[in-house]
């Protein structure tokens, strides 16, 4: 089964401001558990975390520096 | 169970696994209970650990940190957040002459167990008053431990260290290597695989980060990262470069740089402090009290020059110890 890791739409509050992910905290492959913080995001000098929605291997799809926005999926949890 | 960790974040979780175990250990600093130190060291400690032990101060470091030494001679284990190393004049008296002093002129009957945590550096365009290092002017005081990780793994098993001294100890992160958001992105050689298990990285061992044949080149906090991008570039080149990061400052690990030395027989010794009466001379003087003969060249120092640091973004970046002219040093040793 795979999950997808989305960022939550109530990370930050504005809906018209953008986010990057600063670092993934797991290498691509990794092992991880529901609930583990996977990654930090940046929105406006403000750090937010990322938490990891389903326990398996994690799949990165977005890299950190790129522009993110609610909703979008930046990896996969299989 | 290990992760990916900023420094930033491996020395938060150092300190917590300290302060649930330890009752004496408490946090002070400007803004530490809300905002949680400007490096995030102490993030999420006010609703955790209550007012009591999380203590933010005014804005009087001369009050707080004379506060902290009192608190230490008294059994306490306070860890004060200094922020900016520029800052530390307004309370230099309690560091050169309390805090590093009493253990020795006590006989030994007062200890002095009090870790400051203070960010170094420029690079950023904070201007002069906001961009120094000056590891150099803590790391002259007799009595006072200086300590300087560049990576996370080090941050944490050294923050542990430095808790469990029994004396004074000055712990040092460069602005630039913490990690922290609003400092950009993390430098990719800041981070390290973290166990989740408590550990402790011991003072006065140099870490060799690249090894190499040809040149030595010696960094502290970012100029590490400098290095190791100059590494890089030089390989491309031919040229064999061996990074060392000294990380500690006192106890300073002088038989690993010699060691180093005598392998390569060059040296170039980074240091974003000021060029004069610092860290660098320190390092050749090492070397070259051993034997002078280990040096097949001169060595040389890439430093900042001794001049106030500039606001202006390119000419702050024309001044710093940065990879271009530290590659560009090798180069000239090499020729």
């Amino acid at each position: 089964m795979t999950t997808p890791v989305t960022i939550p739409q109530d990370l930050w509050d504005e809906d018209d401001k953008t986010g990057s992910i600063v670092v993934w905290l797991y290498k691509d492959g990794a092992e991880v558990k529901e609930g583990d913080l996977i990654a930090e995001v940046l929105v406006e000098k403000v750090t937010l975390e990322l938490l990891a929605p389903a326990s398996g291997t994690l799949r990165i799809k977005v890299q950190p520096e790129v522009v993110v926005n609610k909703g979008d999926e930046v990896a996969v949890i299989e | 169970m290990s992760r990916i960790l900023t420094m930033s974040r491996a020395g938060r979780e150092a300190l917590d696994w300290e302060m649930e175990r330890r009752p004496e250990i408490f946090c002070l600093g400007e803004d530490v209970f809300k905002f949680g130190g400007i490096f995030g060291t102490m993030d999420g400690f006010g609703a955790k650990y209550g007012p009591e032990r999380v203590i933010s101060t005014p804005i009087s470091e001369t009050g707080f940190i004379g506060m902290a030494a009192g608190a230490a001679m008294a059994g306490m284990h306070p860890v004060v957040d200094l922020a900016y190393i520029d800052f530390i004049g307004v309370c230099y008296n309690v560091l050169l002459n309390c805090a590093s002093k009493t253990h020795y002129m006590s006989g030994g009957s007062v200890k002095v167990p009090m870790t400051l945590l203070i960010g170094t550096g420029g690079g950023y365009n904070n201007a002069a008053q906001h961009s120094q290092c000056l590891h150099a002017t803590v790391a002259h005081i007799p009595g006072a431990k200086v300590v300087y990780p560049s990576n996370a793994y080090d941050a944490k098993g050294m923050l542990h260290t430095a808790l469990r001294d029994e004396n004074f100890v000055i712990f040092l992160t460069h602005k630039g290597t913490a990690g922290v958001g609003w400092m950009g992105t993390p430098i990719k050689t800041t981070l390290s695989e973290v166990p989740d298990e408590p550990y402790t990285v011991p003072f006065g061992k140099v870490k060799v980060y690249r090894e190499g044949r040809d040149v030595t080149i010696t960094g502290l906090g970012m100029s590490v990262h400098e290095s190791l991008k100059a590494a890089e570039e030089l390989e491309k080149e031919g040229i064999s470069a061996e990074v060392v990061d000294l990380r500690s400052l006192v106890p300073l690990d002088r038989e690993g740089i010699i060691a180093s030395v005598a392998k390569t027989g060059r040296l170039i010794v980074t240091d974003e402090d000021y060029l004069s009466y610092g860290v660098s001379g320190e390092v050749i003087t090492t070397v070259t009290e051993r034997d002078p003969g280990l040096f097949r060249r001169p060595p040389v120092r890439v430093t900042t020059p001794d001049i106030p640091i500039p606001f202006s973004r390119p000419m702050e970046q024309a001044i710093l110890p940065l990879a271009g002219r530290i590659a560009e040093a090798a180069r000239k040793l090499m020729a």
